[in-house]
């Protein structure tokens, strides 16, 4: 009894390790079109702001250079095809002056960037920019970059800049001629998932029969 | 000729339905609002009459010649972020009658071992102090030069700390390279 105790910690510790490791490839912030309701879905948000992506860029110090991604994903389920586009709508008027000596560049996953400006402009992205048609279950990243100067001085000490992203999403019906299951960016992780619940499932499968025989056995013994 | 009517509505009907299905579609937009903000960099200056730390330090009245005062000197990370510091002394003596009078006569144990006295008057700390944490003293103990006569009596002698601090992030390898120390 007490080796199947240990086994299950073991199988427990395993799975929870493999986790933790895929909670850290999701680090970032996420948009996930949701399609009902709720539609955009913004995580994991801030003090500040309950919609805030940038979850690497708080107390950024004069000399930073510090990327983080976005990750995008259609999380339709009904086989929708979405055509995404996002576009920046600026900054708030009371961190304008801050976040006009920060620079940032938004490159999508293997495109050239969509975005390379201090960080109060909405430059290329004043209009909606095309992402891509994304298929149920696809996603891809964008990779966003903070350059902060070293000469900013001490009037922007505990400074705080709030820069709007719109995203907008228009549905369309999967057709027959669309190819199959095709993805934009990033394969999901979906798969992954699976994997791993299907081994956590099948270890607790195996466990329960060789406890259950166990038990036969010392009852029919007994 | 009334079912090639109702065979014509039905087609009718039903092209209707896959033209809309196949044009209209639906769309979403929201808005995300996103946030930077900078860090600071913050530290008290701290001044103890004891070596636990514990007893404010106030100033002495009716001072003898060779005696020793405990002053213990300290300064503290109070901010979020790692920080160079420095500090500057400057001794003063006033006589009774306001003449200035010579402040080396008023003596402290610098620390050396912690704080190194470079040539701008400022003395600066060996390691970069992180959050939460608090230097070596840069002095314990103010003595009362025994050579004071009687020019000293009734004489107000001050010690002035000052302490400053710069971020240590992207700020080269010791306080004495850093860059951006506030101006005096």
């Amino acid at each position: 009894m007490k080796g199947i105790g240990k086994r299950s910690f073991s199988v427990l510790l395993v799975f929870a390790l493999l986790l933790a490791c895929t909670q850290a490839i999701f680090a970032g912030g996420t948009v996930t079109y949701q399609g009902d309701a709720e539609k955009f879905v913004f995580t994991p948000g801030s003090e500040y702001s309950p919609t805030d992506l940038f979850t690497d860029f708080k107390g950024v110090m004069p000399g930073d250079s510090i990327t983080q991604r976005v990750q995008i994903k259609n999380a339709v389920s009904n086989h929708v095809k979405i055509k995404l586009y996002m576009r920046a709508l600026g900054a708030g008027e009371a961190g304008e002056d801050f976040l006009s000596k920060l620079r940032l560049q938004v490159v999508q996953e293997g495109e050239t960037a969509l975005f390379d400006a201090p960080a109060n402009q909405t430059a290329q992205l004043d209009d909606w920019v095309y992402l891509g048609t994304f298929y149920s279950g696809a996603q891809v990243d964008l990779q966003v970059t903070l350059d902060v100067p070293i000469e900013l001085d001490n009037a922007y000490q505990e400074a705080v800049g709030y820069i709007d992203w719109q995203f907008k999403a228009e549905e369309f019906p999967v057709e027959p001629s669309d190819p199959k299951a095709p993805q934009t960016g990033v394969p999901s992780q979906m798969g992954l998932w699976c994997t791993l619940a299907w081994i956590s499932g099948g270890a607790l499968v195996v466990l329960g029969v060789q406890l259950g025989k166990r038990r036969y056995r010392t009852h029919t013994e007994g | 000729m009334k079912q090639k009517c109702f065979v014509l509505s039905v087609l009718t009907i039903c092209i209707s339905l896959i033209a809309s299905t196949t044009l209209s579609y639906f769309n979403a937009d929201d808005t995300a609002r996103n946030v930077i903000t900078t860090g600071g960099v913050e530290i008290s200056l701290w001044e103890w009459a004891d070596t636990a730390g514990t007893i404010p330090f106030e100033s002495p009245t009716d001072v003898m010649p060779g005696a020793s005062v405990t002053k213990i000197v300290q300064v503290e990370n109070t901010g979020g972020n790692a920080a160079w510091i420095r500090v500057s002394i400057t001794k003063n003596i006033t006589g009774a009658d306001e003449d200035i009078l010579d402040p080396e006569l008023v003596e402290l144990n610098l620390n050396t071992s912690y704080w190194t006295l470079e040539e701008d008057g400022y003395l600066y700390y060996h390691a970069s102090l992180e959050p939460g944490e608090v230097t070596e003293p840069v002095f314990t103990t103010v003595h009362f030069d025994p050579a004071m006569d009687n020019a000293y009596k009734n004489a107000t002698a001050t010690v002035e700390v000052a302490a400053q601090a710069v971020q240590t992030d992207n700020n080269g390898v010791c306080a004495l390279d850093a860059q951006g120390w506030p101006q005096a």
